[in-house]
């Protein structure tokens, strides 16, 4: 018997196995017409080749419907689920909104974190072509150990460019040094010296003006757009413009573009490029671009596309074994072999690869906390949804048995999670703005940070994973409960989860107890130093910072005298200086004087121990502290021995009042004690009772350069600031060849030394502040969580007579457990930290109880708030709904 | 007011409408191609008797199973009385809008030749 004809096997297979709709009637009415009409008619080989025509058309409308189909049902989606997620989350608005604020804080802070370390490490080099660009480094050897990562002597770089191996390269070695333009500065900038070639290399133009010329005598500088922007105003004709570089001269002759940090660490913020002709007289290091000896320079290299890495290295090996023949003594090692080349492409990191691993471990200790803050946001959001999953079970329940699939329902929650989490992403990036803004002033100025795309998708991924990671926490619990249960109102749940939200919200209440603690106790300190009597008149008093640099230990001692002296001749010719006085440590720079403690006198038994400050003969009467008894060092007096001093009313209260006029034996030279002055703070930390002996050396002579590391001069109450850029103005225009000195007011020169601790101190306080509000997220959570589980127990109590306080405290007691453990946690912890950072910390005081009061009773004041909105639904069950679900 | 028809949604309905209670995708199918010369597809019969399906203009019903088809059933297709008034409210269009001028249509389509239409 003759079997039916069957269509093309592989035609009707695809038609079946394709996902379309509609295809098993498609598939039917093909295979009826072709055995019955098309078959009998066309012939075999016809008859196929309609089957296939019809199976392929077939499949593309039917593809097309489909895919009309999907677009339809996500159309549908965000039309029923979303609507409803938006419905659902505007029915419980407090904790709608407390989740969305929680997520975005979290957020917020680490998308802010990402954008950082995006912009720092992984952004290429804002050149053309930045894949081509790779840093090259030269090998050593360093106490016996070879270093394939070293730096390159500059005749060595003249060599590797004269051969061609490595492509085009340049030289590069950024330094701090004072820096200073007209009414900017001077001021500590970096400034990166490089090889002519260096712009032409990285193809970078400057956008005014022209890059660097070779010629060393006529060169400039080009400085950076933010250094052009920050430092010198934005000012239209910049070009032309002096600035002074270690007290020489440069004019300014280009801008680089906007964005271009040089080839540089991500700390360091490029000011200006400068050529390297100048550098070793600038350094007094004559030999630095002769020697083979001295490696001091990064290479930064531009290879042409496609030189793989075998060529390279190929290359490079030749070109170090031709040097080291031909420089045996500073190319090859102890063993004999040539110190490598090493061509790595640049990856933004700019620090030799062995040298990273701290970059790494600071990344990683980053990456680490910030997964830590998300998991503590998604904790205390989860158990908000979950609370809140626990009110809705009723719910749940009749839809359940109404027949919507637990998938349905579980769509539904995620749905609203993700809705949820999709406003908080935008809240969130809007405050990363926001935050960048803040965090910009104490990260390098050069370093663009923006909320950029990249960031954006990260961003958003870190919701969608978030929105996952909370929003399972409801479905599970919608998954679980049992419909009866839920009907009825009763849960018989474990309290596993409760019970983690409350460890981890008594760790949140312990950090921001300790944070808070630590943040006023330190700006408390602070307050108290700022405002505790110096003994001194502050009044027109100014502090002239110098900018030594290396030279006041050089061995150029006339140099350096000379300095001085020419210092000395512009203040005493400036009209409005009442007095002034060159002094070793200007008063209140530092934060202890343990370190300063010496015996002064070996001859007394026991020696005589007290805080020494080497000063000029004028230093008392220009800090205005008052003569007790005996005299002042007298300028231009020839003494009897070596050494003149003073003491103060606390060395006298210590070792008796016999001291004046006795000759203390102190190191090499005597010191004749000839008066007493009243008591004054020299530091920061202390409060000027301790015994402290200023002691001139030759009081007709200048002290010493080793000695002097600042002036301090006496001008008119009021004229501090005016004096301040007249005097700054007029020893530039004396020592043009010195950094002037940054001259301030003693207020500002005070607080450029509390400042450090002031921004760590509010750094404190602000995350402490973050920790709160996630601690009363998580406790406001906490606290739904446990009033829909215990809302029967406190229906039938309402019932029984119990009084709306004390339903609302059944729940609200619960919030206290967690955080009084928190509270007593912070505030150990906070007293532990403090009494171990005491002697880092100005104005220390661990015993001081106020600022644990102030943080306990904050956080308790947060708790208590958080609280509210719970304990009043407590005392808003319904006990006849209670009681009718038994 | 429902949503005009197409041309070929015109010719499924005038299809199911010819063909009755044996309106099912391959006669239907047939029916077209045998009466306009048009080749089409069966994907393409059912995606457009689904839409109308969606839009409540034909109703179907799910047929038995024959050995012919490979096991698998029909799908039977209906004229709704909405569906008819709106085959016929689009036809009556056409036809008003064709009337009179059909003998200078096709004077002028037959200028142009088997072909048909200028370039």
């Amino acid at each position: 018997m003759k079997g039916r004809p069957t269509p093309p096997r592989l035609a009707s297979a695809l038609l079946r196995w394709l996902p379309l709709p509609g295809r098993e009637f498609v598939l039917g009415d093909l295979q009826e017409e072709y055995a019955s009409v098309v078959l009998p008619e066309r012939g075999r080989l016809r008859a196929d080749l309609w089957f296939w025509s019809q199976a392929l058309r077939s499949i593309l409308s039917l593809g097309h419907a489909g895919l009309a189909e999907t677009v339809r049902s996500a159309a549908d989606w965000v039309r029923t689920d979303v609507r409803y997620g938006v419905r659902q989350l505007r029915r419980a608005p407090l904790t709608s909104a407390v989740a969305v604020l929680t997520l975005a804080l979290g957020l917020a802070v680490t998308v802010s974190a990402v954008a950082v370390v995006d912009t720092a490490y992984f952004e290429p080099l804002p050149v053309p072509d930045p894949e081509e660009i790779h840093a090259v480094y030269t090998g050593n050897t360093f106490g016996g150990e070879p270093r394939p990562f070293g730096r390159t002597s500059y005749p060595d770089f003249l060599d590797y460019r004269a051969s061609g191996s490595l492509g085009e390269i340049a030289a590069h070695w950024v330094r701090a040094l004072a820096v200073s333009s007209g009414d900017f500065g001077p001021a500590e900038r970096s400034v990166q010296f490089v090889s002519p070639d260096y712009f032409d290399v990285l193809r970078v133009d400057p956008v005014r003006g022209r890059a660097l010329a070779s010629d060393g005598a006529t060169a400039g500088v080009v400085i950076s757009h933010h250094a052009w922007q920050r430092d010198l105003g934005g000012d239209p004709d910049v070009l032309g413009r002096q600035v002074w570089i270690r007290g020489r001269t440069f004019p300014i002759v280009g801008i680089a573009p906007a964005g271009f940090r040089g080839t540089v660490d991500q700390e360091t913020d490029v000011f200006a490029w400068a050529p390297l002709d100048p550098l070793p007289d600038l350094l007094n290091l004559s030999d630095l671009l002769t020697s083979r000896d001295l490696r001091n320079f990064s290479v930064v290299a531009r290879l042409p596309a496609g030189v793989d890495d075998e060529s390279m290295r190929e290359r490079a090996n030749a070109l170090a074994g031709r040097l080291a023949r031909a420089f045996p003594e500073s190319r090859t090692a102890q063993d004999g072999r040539p110190h490598g080349i090493t061509v790595r492409p640049w990856d933004g990191f700019a620090t030799s690869p062995t040298a990273r691993g701290e970059t790494y471990a600071v990344l990683g200790g980053l990456g680490l906390l910030l997964m830590l803050l998300l998991a503590v946001v998604c904790t205390n959001v989860a158990g908000l949804l979950t609370a809140r999953a626990l009110e809705r079970s009723h719910e749940m329940a009749v839809r359940q048995s109404l027949g919507a699939s637990r998938i349905r329902l579980s769509r539904q929650l995620l749905s609203e999670s993700l809705i949820l989490a999709l406003f908080a992403g935008g809240l969130g990036l809007l405050c990363a703005k926001w935050l960048l803004g803040i965090g910009a002033v104490y990260l390098p100025a050069s370093l663009d940070l923006a909320v950029d795309g990249r960031v954006m998708v990260a961003g958003l991924a870190i919701t969608v994973g978030c929105a996952l990671a909370f929003g399972l926490a409801p479905v599970a619990q919608s998954l679980r409960g049992d419909l009866r249960s839920s009907f009825s109102g009763t849960y018989r749940r474990s309290g596993r989860r409760s019970r983690l939200l409350s460890v981890v919200i008594a760790v949140q209440v312990a950090a921001s107890v300790c944070l808070l603690a630590l943040g006023v106790s330190s700006l408390r300190g602070l307050r108290s130093v700022e405002d505790a009597p110096t003994g001194f008149d502050t009044d027109g008093l100014l502090v002239a910072s110098l900018h030594w640099s290396g030279l006041r230990y050089s061995t150029d001692t006339l140099r350096s005298a000379n300095y001085i002296e020419r210092l000395r001749g512009a203040l005493a010719e400036s009209p409005g200086v009442e007095s002034f006085s060159a002094v070793e440590r200007p008063p209140l720079s530092d934060l202890h004087s343990d370190h300063e403690w010496k015996v002064v006198d070996r001859s007394s038994s026991p020696p005589l121990e007290a805080i020494q400050t080497h000063v000029g003969p004028d230093y008392i009467r220009t800090m205005g502290i008052p003569l007790l008894r005996g005299r002042l060092p007298r300028r231009g007096a020839l003494p009897e021995v070596a050494c003149v001093g003073v003491v103060n009313r606390a060395f006298i209260d210590r070792y008796g009042p016999g001291i004046v006029g006795r000759v203390l034996e102190w190191r090499a030279c005597s010191v004749e004690v000839v008066g007493v002055v009243d008591n004054a703070r020299s530091y920061l930390a202390e409060d000027g009772s301790e015994p402290h002996l200023y002691w001139t050396s030759h009081p007709g002579r200048p002290m010493s350069t080793m000695s002097t590391s600042a002036f301090v001069i006496r001008v008119a109450p009021g004229s501090e600031n005016v004096m301040a850029r007249t005097l700054v103005r007029r020893l530039a225009e004396r020592t043009p060849d010195f950094a002037p000195p940054t001259i301030q007011p003693l207020d500002d020169f005070v607080g450029t030394r509390t400042r450090p601790q002031q921004t760590i101190s509010r750094i404190a306080l602000w995350i402490g502040g973050v920790e709160l509000v996630l601690a009363a997220a998580g406790l406001y959570a906490l606290l739904l969580h446990v009033l829909a589980r215990r809302r029967h127990e406190i229906g039938v109590r309402l019932a029984l007579g119990a009084g709306v306080a004390e339903a609302g405290w059944t729940v609200a007691r619960r919030a206290l457990r967690s955080t009084i453990a928190g509270v007593v946690l912070g505030v150990g912890a906070g007293g532990a930290m403090l009494t171990v950072a005491a002697p880092f910390v100005i104005g220390s005081a661990p015993a001081d109880f106020v600022p644990y009061v102030i943080a306990a009773s904050t956080v308790m004041l947060v708790v208590a708030a958080a609280s509210v909105s719970p304990a009043l639904r407590a005392g808003r069950v319904q006990p006849a709904a209670e009681l009718r679900a038994d | 007011m429902s949503r005009s028809l197409g041309e070929f949604e015109q010719l499924l309905l005038f299809a199911v409408l010819q063909l009755g209670d044996e309106a099912y995708g391959a006669r239907i199918r047939r029916e077209i191609e045998e009466r306009t010369g048009r080749s089409v597809s069966a994907g393409a019969v059912y995606t457009g008797l689904d839409r109308l399906r969606s839009r409540e203009l034909v109703s179907t019903r799910e047929g038995g199973a024959t050995p012919v088809r490979g096991g698998r059933r029909k799908k039977f297709y209906r004229l709704e009385p909405a569906g008819a008034a709106s085959l016929k409210e689009t036809w009556e269009s056409v036809h008003e809008m064709a009337e009179g001028v059909l003998p200078r249509l096709r004077a002028l389509a037959d200028t142009a030749g088997p072909g048909g239409g200028r370039e």
